[in-house]
Order: C-alpha cells, then structure tokens, then sequence
C-alpha cells in the first residue's frame, strides 16, 4: 500500500479553485508533497473552459468564467462536487497513460456514485463520440467517461507534465441553467445547444446524501479502486502561497482567461 | 522506420545531417486520442532536449511536448495549424511537428532504437 493525501477544501471561488490544483499539481509533480486527491465545490454558479478552447465574451458576462490549467471543453459548475487527482507517473502501478488512468480514476468515482444507489457505468472506448464540435463537455461522452441511463454524468480532463498529471473530474449534482448565460454568448457560432438536456446526478438518485456522506464515499472509494491508504489531510505552506499568487495573477485575470496568454510567474 | 530514434517521452526524430526532423510517436498519438490544438515555439528559438518546447491537445489532455534533441528551431510544421488531426493520421509522415537544426549530434546516440522504443511502451 501507498500513502497518498486526501483533501477537502469545501467551497471556493472559481479562480481559487483552478489555482489550488495547478499548485497542487506543481508541488506533487515536484516530488515536495504525496500524491493528492482534493475534493472540493463552488461557491458560486461559473463556467470553467478548456486549456486551448477558444472563446468570444462578452464584458458584462453575469457569471464569473475561468480558464482550467487541464483539456476539454466547457463546464458549468453549480452543485457540484470536483474531484482533481495529481500524481507522479510512477505513483500508478503498471501503466501511468491517459487512458489507463482516466480509465483508474473512473472507477474510483463509479463505486463512490454506485454507493449513493446511482446505476453509473463506464463508457467503452469504442463507442466514444469522435469529432463532435460541441464547445460543451458534457454533450459529449467520451473514452472512460461515467454514463447513466447514456447521459454523462462526469466530465474530465488532465494536464500531463513531465513527471506527473493532474485530472480533474466535474461531478455536478444539479445545475440551475437560469443562472448561467446562453451558451452562444461566450462561444461564437455555437449552433443550438442542447445545454437544457443535460443530466444531472439529481435524475438519478433516489436519496441526496449529505456533504460529509458524499466525501467520506469518495475518500474509501478512491482507496480501494487505487489500492492506496490516505495519510495526510493538510496542505502545506508552499502550496497556500502558490495558489495565492496563481489565484492573484493568472486565474482572475482576464489575460488568461479570456486571451489565453501565458504568465510567467515567480513561484519560488 | 529503421532511421527513426525514440525518446522514452514518446518522439521520434530522424536526422539529416544536422538537422532533426521531430514528431510524436504512434503510441503517443493513440493514447492522446484526437488531437485538437498543437502550441508549438517560433523558427529560431532554442530548444533543450528533455525540456519542454509546447503542447499538444487532445480531447482529453493538454500534455506538454518534450525535444528529444537540443537546437535551433529551423521550420515548423505549419500544416498543423488548420490541421491538427494529421498527428493522427500520420504521426511519422505529414505530421511531424517541428525541425530542429542540432547544436550538438552526439546527443542522437542516446535515443532509443525502434526495438528499445517498443520494449519501453510494452513495460508501461
């Protein structure tokens, strides 16, 4: 058995969110603290983009967006609840690949759901939709993705550094899409979209748990699925410091948000 | 492909006398599955092999793209622009990423062979 550290940071805004996991990233990466698995929610409805996905916005949008530091396509975060996985490759017995992992951590996340009484499968990598223009992730099921009744129901994406990746897993347990902005507004050309079709966890449940169920499910769920032990629960200083400035420079700022230009930041 | 050298970040490289032509390999390009967005340097600057010269999207991940040798950016593949699926559906061919004008050649020694590439992806 491995010792890996579990998370709960509760409830954050956005920026404050994508930064505590690029600085988790950087710090597990570097080999100054164990893998990690963190768990966390919004404190506000937000739209959260791809690494590279391109955007046209609008000044006055009325929910904040941030860019994510991982892949894939358009999120809206409401009640939901995020799981981000940083590790070193070789933390992964056998194969540390895009595939084998999301492959891992989708299973990890399919026995928490399944003990909530939600009748959740893994999509086959054969049938996975290939191509789709859709600038929302969850339109799209993709390779390893989590279905129920053939809605997605968890979106992810990773970031693949040198040594080590970071996979974030969106989780929404319900969106109120009156709150969130029409999806042409931030995504030019969007043809018709079907936003108002998607799924969420609530469809497929028959109870709600509550905050302390749900978080105690994934921390045992992720121990078996990954063969690992939780020791630690705490960040340390470095990191708290690191996603105040990644938080203050780059994902509150509309140079990274909106233009997709690079900061160089100082983070020693 | 007995030219090609691997690097255990999955490239290839074949060199022409200083220059270095570089990709990803086909086992890279399966298991980033559809490539969306390809971040590459500017001809001229300086690349440092095992270090990061850009990334590369998928569907699924951003990863970031390793040189496999140490240079001088000479052309870049402008193909992948518009497109970027060519890593897809030629990784050793039309979709080779960028060419790198090598500042030292010894460093091609200590790729790997396509049979040491192959036996490396099989351990994974």
């Amino acid at each position: 058995l491995r010792y890996w550290r579990f998370l709960y940071t509760g409830e954050q805004d956005c920026y404050a969110n994508m930064a505590l996991d690029e600085a988790v990233l950087l710090s597990v990466e570097s080999g100054k603290a164990p893998p990690t698995v963190r768990v966390y929610r919004w404190n506000a409805p937000s739209i959260s983009i791809g690494y590279k996905q391109r955007v046209s916005l609008q000044d006055n949008l009325s929910v904040p967006l941030v860019r994510r530091p991982t892949g894939g396509r358009a999120v809206f975060h409401d009640d939901e609840y995020t799981i981000s996985v940083a590790a070193r490759y070789e933390d992964f017995e056998g194969s540390s690949g895009l595939l084998d992992t999301y492959s891992l951590i989708s299973s990890a996340i399919l026995m928490a759901l399944r003990s909530f009484g939600v009748d959740a499968e893994l999509v086959p990598r054969k049938t996975a939709v290939k191509n789709s223009k859709t600038p929302i992730c969850f339109e799209i099921a993709s390779v390893y993705e989590l279905t129920c009744s053939g809605e997605k129901i968890v979106g992810s994406a990773q970031r693949r550094l040198k040594n080590g990746f970071l996979q974030q897993s969106s989780i929404p347990f319900d969106i109120d899409m009156s709150r969130f902005p029409p999806t042409q507004e931030i995504f030019k050309n969007t043809y018709a979209s079907s936003s108002k079709n998607v799924k969420f966890l609530k469809n497929f449940i028959k109870r709600i748990p509550d905050e302390t169920e749900v978080v105690h499910s994934f921390r045992n769920s992720f121990e078996q699925a990954l063969n690992i032990k939780f020791e630690e629960n705490k960040l340390c200083a470095d990191e708290v410091n690191a996603a105040h400035t990644l938080r203050e420079k780059k994902y509150s700022q509309k140079h990274w948000n909106h233009l997709r230009q690079h900061v160089e930041l100082d983070m020693s | 492909m007995s030219d090609l050298k691997f690097s255990k970040e999955h490239t290839w490289a074949t060199v022409d006398g200083n220059v270095a032509t570089v990709g990803i390999t086909d086992y890279a390009q399966k298991e980033l599955g559809d490539v969306v967005f390809i971040e590459l340097p500017a001809e001229g600057d300086n690349v440092t092999k095992g270090n990061s010269f850009g990334t590369i999207e998928s569907v699924k991940a951003v990863s970031d793209l390793h040189a496999p040798l140490s240079g001088t950016v000479k052309e870049v593949n402008e193909l992948l622009d518009d497109e970027p699926e060519t890593v897809n559906s030629a990784p050793y061919g039309d979709g080779w990423i960028l060419k790198i004008e090598l500042s030292d050649t010894s460093e091609i020694d200590s790729m790997l062979s396509e049979n040491d590439y192959s036996a490396f992806i099989e351990q994974k």
